[in-house]
């Protein structure tokens, strides 16, 4: 199995043992299921398991409808889907994250639905910089902690959530150097990559990135496209914003269609990866509270000082972004939100963007031309999708 | 005409006029004293006792709901780009910023400072932050966190930790200062009112009922708005007084009750008479609801602050699926409902997102049925007028066989 086939099908992963590239060195410790990145995996690591990310996935949604209305995220709609279609079955459990309204109903439709099955919810703090947020967060960090060790019988000891979080950091900064190299990699290529660590151990991930990373040409900015009448195309440079990547498709479209995807502020993109957690802290608990609280955060999150978009503004001028495309689910509220003062701030910078409203049908014929109507606007030199 | 057949009650005649002085005091003091916006589920109790003006912008979406003004507001925040799929409430308060003109009362008078409570949903979250960058308005979040169980000590240790700051803020920002005396004085009141304003929904319990959902609605606006002051406690007072009267007279809301049902979600504001005056035709009487409850709770314990914060982050709304459903189990148990109807409310995730299972644990455990009706609670866009009639006639019809 490589690593496109276990994007598009985890579950035959982890059922064969067939790990990707050619470094087996499995048995893996039993997968355990997780949806929002705020989950420190390093605990359900420490704890004995491999944290893998249930992503979206076309599955059929008709028996989703006898729990959840039509104006559900996709991410929650696939979810239970896959939940109910058997997708899910090699999972020892599912760890929720309290993130926003949908997730919070979404644990406990889950909970209440399948209650022999693991589960565990961390309702973390929303106010990032709220007076008692940290004291609060290592609270319930502390609960889920001994929720674990009720199951597994396991101790989640200072030392072992130390190598975890070590093995998590060095899988961070590979990702930030493949990031940081991703010119040199088509962007389906890359998501696949970033992706497929999600779904495998990160040991095994590790691994293979250090030899992707090893093949790649550093600052490498791939080769240049070309008319059919030998002259160098303008490839529009963009950045992707917004969640979780429904679809792989939509990327490799963008590409297909003469843009090159040079940076994202994707919740399954960069904001998976950002801000390692601080090793050598007394108390490594404290170290993984701190991440949470100071990361790069989602919309659903509230804190003094806006921070994402300064990010998306600053990044785009970074990168030298022509314009960004914001990936939307019509149904994902906070990110619904945040649109409107990240395209008013693009706006104010002269920035182009252009918003597609991405659900679980996929690519469509209509995202098809938006895109590219966007792209020959862009290389036209034009201003705002 | 069915609200021709409906006896309506007479203390609620007061209630222009007990609601039109809020809004013009809010309108005319703010000259001398700081106003705040706050949420529903946000301690007003503090707001109050510091001497700042509590405007509630849910409320006005409410309102303009029932103007039918909210189809045109939310269209003017979407025109802006805020997704149709956004809180209706929110958008109503967004476009009447933006077109003062097209909105009932010309709009809320401005704020000195924000005060959202994420109790009730994450939408405020977003809704809040995007008031303080427009209108340039410092913003106090307080982060209640939501109770998938009981409530956790460390929950409300925070909420109450975040008390004091937000304290701090009101002061720093309004220049207004927090008495002890006072704060004691405004929950004593707090908690007469929701007393009053939770035997006054227990009355639903006899047969037949003294009043019907849509009454409750109608009369809730006090328990949200004036919560904490004088004219809450009168009001309900003199409400209570009418409907044991009627208990004491046999009489009920409906001239004849022939069924008994319980309604779950906020009310359907721009279809208010239209909506209800349905299950009238049926001889069908709400007696009793899950909306209204989220303010009759009462507060208890010695720390003003702690009990605050256990009170607010305990909200029905703020708690998981098993607590919800056993809500709704004991509403029909305890008021001998027939049936119940949820309103799928395209605005409200928190409210809505497991109504199909709790449809299923609360028939399960009681043996009644219930009906799903899709809307929203502002925005008639929403609402399929012919679609929602054959549901309802069909569901009465269950009733009957």
């Amino acid at each position: 199995m490589n690593i496109q086939e276990l994007v598009v099908n985890p579950k035959a992963f982890w059922q064969h043992t067939h790990l990707p590239g050619d470094g087996f060195q499995g048995p893996w410790a039993q997968p355990i299921g997780y949806l929002c990145p705020y989950l420190p995996e390093e605990i359900l690591h420490a704890a004995g398991f491999t944290p893998v990310r249930v992503l979206p996935r076309l599955v059929p949604l008709g028996p989703v409808d006898r729990h959840l209305p039509v104006n559900t995220c996709t991410l929650a709609r696939s979810f239970l889907g896959q939940v109910l279609d058997g997708s899910l079955d090699h999972l020892a459990g599912v760890v929720f994250t309290h993130t926003c309204d949908t997730m919070q109903c979404l644990a406990e439709i889950y909970r209440l639905n399948f209650p022999h099955r693991l589960t565990a919810n961390l309702v973390g703090p929303v106010a990032l910089d709220a007076a008692g947020s940290r004291d609060y967060l290592l609270g319930e960090l502390r609960n889920l902690v001994a929720d674990l060790e009720g199951v597994t019988g396991v101790a989640v000891t200072s030392g072992r959530l130390v190598e975890s979080i070590r093995l998590y950091n060095i899988n961070r900064d590979l990702l930030q150097r493949l990031e940081e190299n991703r010119a040199g990699l088509a962007a389906l290529d890359y998501y696949t990559l970033l992706h497929a660590g999600m779904l495998m151990p990160k040991e095994q991930h590790n691994l293979l990135l250090q030899k992707v990373l090893a093949d790649l040409p550093v600052h490498g900015q791939g080769a240049p496209r070309h008319t059919k009448t030998g002259q160098t195309m303008h490839q529009p440079r963009l950045l992707l914003a917004g969640a979780v990547l429904t679809d792989l498709a939509l990327v490799a479209l963008v590409e297909d269609l003469g843009g090159q995807v040079v940076a994202d502020t994707l919740c399954s993109g960069t904001r998976y990866f950002d801000s390692p957690v601080t090793e050598g802290m007394e108390d490594p608990l404290a170290a993984l509270a701190d991440r949470y609280l100071n990361r790069l955060s989602c919309p659903a999150k509230h804190s003094l000082q806006d921070r994402l978009t300064p990010h998306l503004v600053d990044l785009v001028k970074q990168r030298k972004a022509d314009g960004v495309i914001f990936l939307l689910d019509n149904f994902c509220d906070p990110h619904s939100w945040e649109y409107v003062p990240q395209a008013e701030a693009l706006a104010a910078a002269g920035i182009p963007h252009l918003q597609l409203q991405v659900d679980h049908t996929g690519v469509t014929g209509q995202i098809r031309t938006r895109v590219q109507a966007f792209l020959e606007r862009l290389q036209g030199g034009g201003q705002h999708g | 005409m069915a609200e021709l057949r409906y006896r309506r009650l007479q203390t609620l005649n007061r209630l222009p006029r007990l609601m039109g002085n809020h809004y013009l005091a809010a309108r005319y003091l703010r000259y001398v004293r700081p106003v705040a916006w706050i949420t529903s589920g946000a301690p007003v109790e503090i707001i109050r006792a510091m001497g700042i003006l509590p405007v509630y912008p849910e409320n006005y979406g409410a309102l303009c709901g029932s103007r039918q003004a909210a189809g045109t507001l939310c269209q003017v925040a979407e025109a802006r780009g805020y997704s149709r799929e956004l809180c209706s409430y929110a958008k109503c308060n967004l476009g009447s910023l933006a077109e003062p003109r097209q909105a009932p009362l010309g709009g809320l008078p401005r704020p000195t400072v924000l005060v959202a409570c994420n109790n009730i949903c994450g939408t405020v979250t977003k809704w809040y932050q995007a008031l303080a960058r427009d209108l340039r308005v410092p913003l106090f979040l307080w982060d209640t966190p939501f109770s998938p169980g009981e409530l956790t000590d460390g929950g409300v240790a925070y909420a109450a930790a975040q008390l004091r700051e937000m304290v701090r803020f009101l002061e720093r920002h309004t220049g207004h200062k927090l008495h002890q005396d006072r704060l004691n004085r405004v929950m004593d009141k707090s908690r007469e009112a929701s007393r009053l304003w939770s035997e006054i929904r227990l009355l639903g319990r006899h047969r037949p009922s003294p009043l019907n959902a849509s009454d409750l609605f109608i009369a809730m606006a006090p328990i949200v708005v004036l919560r904490g002051t004088d004219q809450a406690i009168d009001f309900y007072r003199e409400l209570k007084a009418e409907l044991a009267g009627r208990v004491a007279k046999g009489e009920g809301a409906l001239p004849v009750e022939r069924y008994r049902l319980v309604w779950d979600n906020i009310a359907i504001w721009h279809k208010l008479l239209r909506f209800y005056g349905q299950f009238l035709d049926h001889r069908a009487c709400f007696v009793a609801d899950t909306y209204t409850g989220g303010w009759g709770t009462v507060m208890e314990g010695d720390d003003p602050l702690t009990a605050l914060a256990r009170t607010y982050t305990g909200v029905f709304l703020n708690r998981g699926l098993a607590y919800r459903a056993s809500q709704m189990v004991e509403l029909v148990r305890d008021f001998g409902a027939h049936g119940f109807v949820m309103h799928a409310n395209r605005s409200c995730k928190p409210y809505t997102l497991f109504q199909y299972d709790i449809r299923r644990m609360v028939t399960e455990q009681t043996g009644v049925p219930g009906l799903v009706i899709e809307a929203d609670m502002a925005d008639p866009r929403s609402y399929a007028e012919e679609a929602v009639k054959t549901r309802i006639q069909a569901f009465m019809e269950t009733l009957d066989g």
